[in-house]
């Protein structure tokens, strides 16, 4: 018993420390515009995003005032629904909140936009029901992009912000 | 009781009412205009019914709006038949009004280029512009609110008044919807979905009074005794027209014509 006791604190002990030096540590100076864009190009066709404007967060995230800093990325082409948002709360405290809001977002989308999507180009429709978010540090990103695309762009953004 | 008098005229011209005809839908005439009554706030952008302003009219238009317009071109029902140019939308054939209409490419078909709306407009000048949204994307604009609807709609309208400042910018309502349209991609009934729609056409209503543009209020022309798309107007998917409803919605417009 004493043997299996002292086996199970080595392998908590081990574990902890392993999981520390797995602990990643990100940047926090780069813009999210520059992600947002760099992602894109991974990504996708480079030059055919636009960005959405101050009223965009307004209307479809509560108004929130906690990004220090966004950009929120689309695609010009009309049959492709790809989007790339890129958030950056001011400290590690705002994250989860600020990452709450994004899946929220991703979610009113899915509920009011699926049918309008269907009706044009059901091929994208798999886009926004797999549409992903990761945090990176205090960065919080959304892609709706498909999955090749997605993995393209995740990768460049970590690429982007990890020491 | 003044008040709710009021208040109920205002509801009720700003949703479409409804409009009787007695004739064959192919040369049916219409009543009185309901919603223009005195006590509506926004009467004066209704376009009241004039004579009939003839073909020659409806060729001065550039139309643009949702699937339910790009259809006119597919129905063959204004100049130049199915290759008519004056039809205008991106390759999918529809557009969602939302904030990304600035940047939104049409297919200009006089060249067959991808290009904005404003750049296409600042191209073409045309004498009138007829717009038509609210079914796509109903349910969240309704739930983002009336300052929302009006600030993306107005956005487009800026963007071709900029373009081309003599051309006169008609704001139509959107059309009904039918019982039978397909719901499984919502969360409503159908019902409520075209009770939607007549709140979204509200909004464009006191947009266009703002804006001092001119509203052709068609929802009524094309309902039927429940307010709803008539049956025998939609192709079985209960929302897209055929080409008898168009005509519907051409007389209309030849009837209620701008400058009347």
């Amino acid at each position: 018993m004493s043997r299996k006791v002292d086996f199970a604190a080595l392998a908590l002990i081990f574990v902890l420390i392993f999981s520390s030096c797995a602990q990643k540590s990100y940047r926090e100076d780069i813009s999210c515009a520059d992600l947002a864009d760099k992602a894109a190009e991974a990504a996708a066709e480079a030059g055919k995003y636009a960005k959405y404007d101050a009223d965009f967060l307004k209307y479809n995230f509560a108004d929130t005032d906690i990004p220090a800093d966004y950009a929120i990325a689309y695609t010009v082409e009309t049959n492709n629904i790809n989007e790339i948002g890129v958030f950056r709360a001011p400290d590690k405290n705002s994250v989860t909140q600020l990452k709450t809001l994004v899946v929220s977002y991703l979610d009113t989308l899915r509920s009011e936009k699926t049918a309008f999507i269907a009706s044009y180009a059901p091929e994208e429709v798999p886009k926004l029901a797999d549409a992903q978010v990761q945090t990176y540090g205090n960065y919080v990103v959304y892609l709706i992009l498909d999955k090749e695309d997605r993995d393209k762009a995740f990768a460049k953004i970590v690429e982007m912000l990890e020491k | 009781m003044l008040a709710f008098i009021c208040a109920a005229s205002v509801f009720y011209s700003c949703t479409g009412g409804k409009i009787t005809d007695t004739a064959s839908t192919a040369s049916r005439t219409f009543e009185k205009d309901t919603t223009r009554t005195e006590e509506n706030p926004f009467a004066a952008a209704i376009l009241g019914e004039t004579r009939d302003y003839g073909n020659e009219y409806i060729d001065g238009f550039i139309f643009i709006g949702e699937s339910t317009t790009y259809h006119l071109k597919n129905r063959g029902v204004l100049a130049g038949g199915k290759d008519t140019k004056q039809v205008w939308g991106p390759e999918g054939g529809t557009i969602l009004l939302d904030a990304s209409i600035k940047t939104l490419e049409i297919v200009y078909p006089d060249t067959g280029e991808k290009m904005t709306i404003a750049k296409a407009t600042a191209s073409k000048k045309p004498e009138y512009i007829l717009l038509t949204f609210g079914l796509n994307g109903a349910v969240g604009n309704v739930k983002k609110g009336k300052e929302y609807y009006i600030s993306v709609y107005s956005s487009l309208v800026e963007e071709i008044k900029n373009a081309s400042p003599g051309t006169k910018i008609i704001i139509q309502s959107c059309f009904p919807i039918a019982e039978n349209m397909d719901m499984s991609n919502y969360s409503i009934t159908a019902a409520e979905l075209n009770e939607h729609i007549r709140t979204l056409n509200g909004w464009a209503l006191e947009m266009a009074y703002s804006l001092s543009l001119k509203y052709l209020d068609s929802f009524g022309a094309l309902t039927g005794g429940d307010g709803m798309l008539r049956q025998e107007y939609q192709t079985g998917d209960g929302h897209h027209l055929t080409a008898e409803a168009y005509q519907v919605m051409l007389r209309y417009m030849k009837t209620h014509g701008y400058g009347g």
